[in-house]
């Protein structure tokens, strides 16, 4: 058997449109079943092949079923585009139809591997973005340094701007724009921190000098200098009745940190649930001394938030491709309609 | 009369119109109702001018515009191959409108600004290119349902609008992956609407093929009515019965 009828059979028509029938089935069929259990496929969930392999499970037959057609649907799309190429070479003039039908085939088996791709590798996770700096491997140290919301006039939420201030991976700084549908890309593409969702947290402290009443704020990138060392803010959160709970880190002259939680709560237990801390003693910081002077919490300034989606995905780099391909063979396809006679 | 309302009337007089015209198309002929239909595409027009304004907005975010969408781009392509339809053909075709139409009853009129999300080029040119690649598919299911689609010159009109709604359904397909990249980060997610969007996109590009395969050629009327179904389920099905985040 010459390489000729291998190509002619395992790009043949008739098998590539019935392997296509036969995905199309799958995938209903795994709608359906991703619809039926929600328990096990979350709304909304990223195309993320792990999740279906770890652990494996009977529920997830139809995605096994997808791989294996997907496969053998990939290999009948590459031999039909090298059997496109085969025939052209033998044509002298061309049609830009033919050319817009090769692109658009070359354009799929790009998708394909582009989900392939993302489907073993995409990494995500989310994180709050404030004042406070976030660290994320691969990502860098960011934080944001101005959020601004802007409103309908009827008060709901239009659009959020976040000045996006930090130092990649790789130690450049970057001071970014981010909003709503405009994501801060990084590595062309492949790693994004998006918007998801904005909300308000504790962004700094007021303490209140217990003997005149004077106030003294902190906030995350602020100190206060002691007789033994430097205070800092380390964390500012919740507790389930509403109290804010504060967490500061005394660093001493010799190196040596000490934990120090006050807090707005008369209710011990509920502000030490948040410590995951069963050691009692660490809550009942509600007074600091510094400086021979007493401080004891006063209020929480709160600020705006973002909850921030932070994806890795490196399938981006040949979806792209795929999707420019798709759009010059739209555009061939076109020409070919209203002239109706070979452009090439 | 506040504008919310008086843009409301226009598509019930539209809707009503395109009534009585797909009754005069199946009793008498089609030729009577070209001007009626061109006055419901400029009701309907003006509909949505009117909702864009109050809404600072591309007017295709909630059910009600998702239906009169459809309803608008039914008539527009009714108008324009009016010629490539019988008389029987034309009425089931504008029966289709006015089912979408009806839209207009059912569904409350409420004027929302828009989430942050949907605040993006890519959404207007999404949606409209989606609908009228349902638009086109639906006309070539009607087509395959007469025995007159058997005939040469019909059977290429139906490849031919299936090239069309495919090449729009594909433009749609980028510019929501573009969206969705922009927003979620994500080109594609496990949600029903995307997932029915993939088989629809896959189905219909499979069609593409069939008149290159004579054995299977002779089935190809039946491939076309059945993508009535996949259209009702990605359009109305994932919409209204499932978590998907595009449920109206």
């Amino acid at each position: 058997m010459n390489i000729r009828k291998i190509i002619e059979i395992l790009g043949n028509k008739k098998a590539g449109f019935l392997l296509t029938m036969v995905m199309v089935l799958s995938l209903i069929s795994g709608s359906l079943v991703m619809n039926m259990n929600v328990d096990i496929y979350p709304p909304f969930f990223e195309f993320d092949f792990k999740y279906f392999f770890y652990p494996v499970q009977p529920v997830h037959m139809w995605f096994y079923f997808l791989l294996i057609v997907s496969l053998a649907y990939s290999i009948n799309l590459v031999f039909c585009v090298i059997e496109q190429f085969l025939l052209v070479k033998k044509i002298k003039n061309i049609e830009a139809k033919r050319w817009a039908s090769i692109l658009a085939h070359i354009a799929v088996i790009f998708a394909l591997i582009a989900h392939l791709i993302e489907g073993s590798t995409v990494k995500s996770n989310y994180v709050e973005i404030s004042k406070k700096p976030v660290s994320i491997n691969g990502f860098g140290s960011f934080y944001a340094e101005s959020i601004q919301e802007k409103f309908y006039p009827d008060g709901k939420l239009k659009d959020v701007i976040v000045n996006l201030k930090g130092q990649k991976a790789d130690g450049t700084e970057f001071d970014k724009i981010m909003s709503y549908n405009n994501p801060v890309t990084f590595t062309a593409g492949i790693r994004t921190i998006l918007i998801q969702q904005i909300t308000s947290a504790g962004s700094s402290i007021v303490l209140k000098r217990n003997s005149d009443g004077k106030t003294l704020p902190l906030d995350y990138q602020g100190q206060i200098k002691t007789p033994e060392g430097l205070l800092r803010l380390a964390g500012i959160e919740k507790t389930k009745s509403g109290f804010w709970l504060v967490y500061l880190k005394h660093i001493l002259k010799n190196s040596e940190e000490k934990s120090i939680y006050l807090t707005g709560s008369e209710d011990i237990k509920d502000a030490c649930s948040l410590t995951q801390n069963k050691d009692y003693f660490l809550c009942r910081h509600m007074n600091i001394v510094i400086k021979n002077e007493t401080y004891s919490f006063f209020k929480v300034i709160e600020t705006p938030v973002i909850y921030a989606l932070v994806k890795y995905n490196p399938g981006v780099h040949f979806i792209l491709p795929a999707a420019l391909l798709m759009c010059v063979s739209l555009i061939l396809q076109m020409l070919s309609t209203q002239k109706k006679k070979p452009v090439l | 009369m506040n504008l919310q309302l008086f843009a409301r009337i226009l598509v019930y007089i539209s809707v009503v119109i395109v009534f009585i015209s797909a009754i005069i198309a199946l009793v008498y002929d089609k030729k009577y109702i070209k001007k009626p239909i061109i006055i419901v595409v400029v009701f309907t027009g003006l509909f949505f001018l009117i909702r864009a304004y109050l809404k600072e907005f591309f007017p295709f975010t909630d059910k009600l515009e998702s239906f009169i969408t459809l309803f608008w781009l039914i008539c527009i392509s009714a108008v324009y191959y009016i010629n490539k339809f019988s008389n029987k053909e034309f009425s089931v075709l504008l029966f289709l409108a006015f089912l979408a139409g009806l839209g207009v009853f059912i569904f409350k009129d409420i004027i929302k600004y828009p989430p942050p999300y949907l605040r993006t080029i890519w959404y207007p040119l999404h949606v409209p290119a989606s609908f009228l690649a349902y638009t086109f598919w639906f006309m070539a299911a009607i087509k395959s349902m007469f025995k007159s689609s058997t005939h040469h010159s019909n059977s290429a009109f139906i490849s031919n609008l299936n090239r069309n709604a495919y090449m729009l359904f594909t433009f749609g397909m980028i510019s929501g992956g573009i969206w969705g990249y922009l927003a979620w980060g994500a080109y594609f997610l496990w949600d029903p609407k995307l997932v029915w969007s993939l088989i629809l996109w896959f189905y219909y590009g499979n069609l593409l093929h069939i008149d290159y395969i004579p054995s299977l050629k002779k089935y190809k009327r039946n491939f076309y009515i059945a993508g009535i179904f996949l259209i009702l389920i990605t359009f109305i099905g994932t919409g209204f019965f499932s978590r998907s985040i595009h449920r109206f």
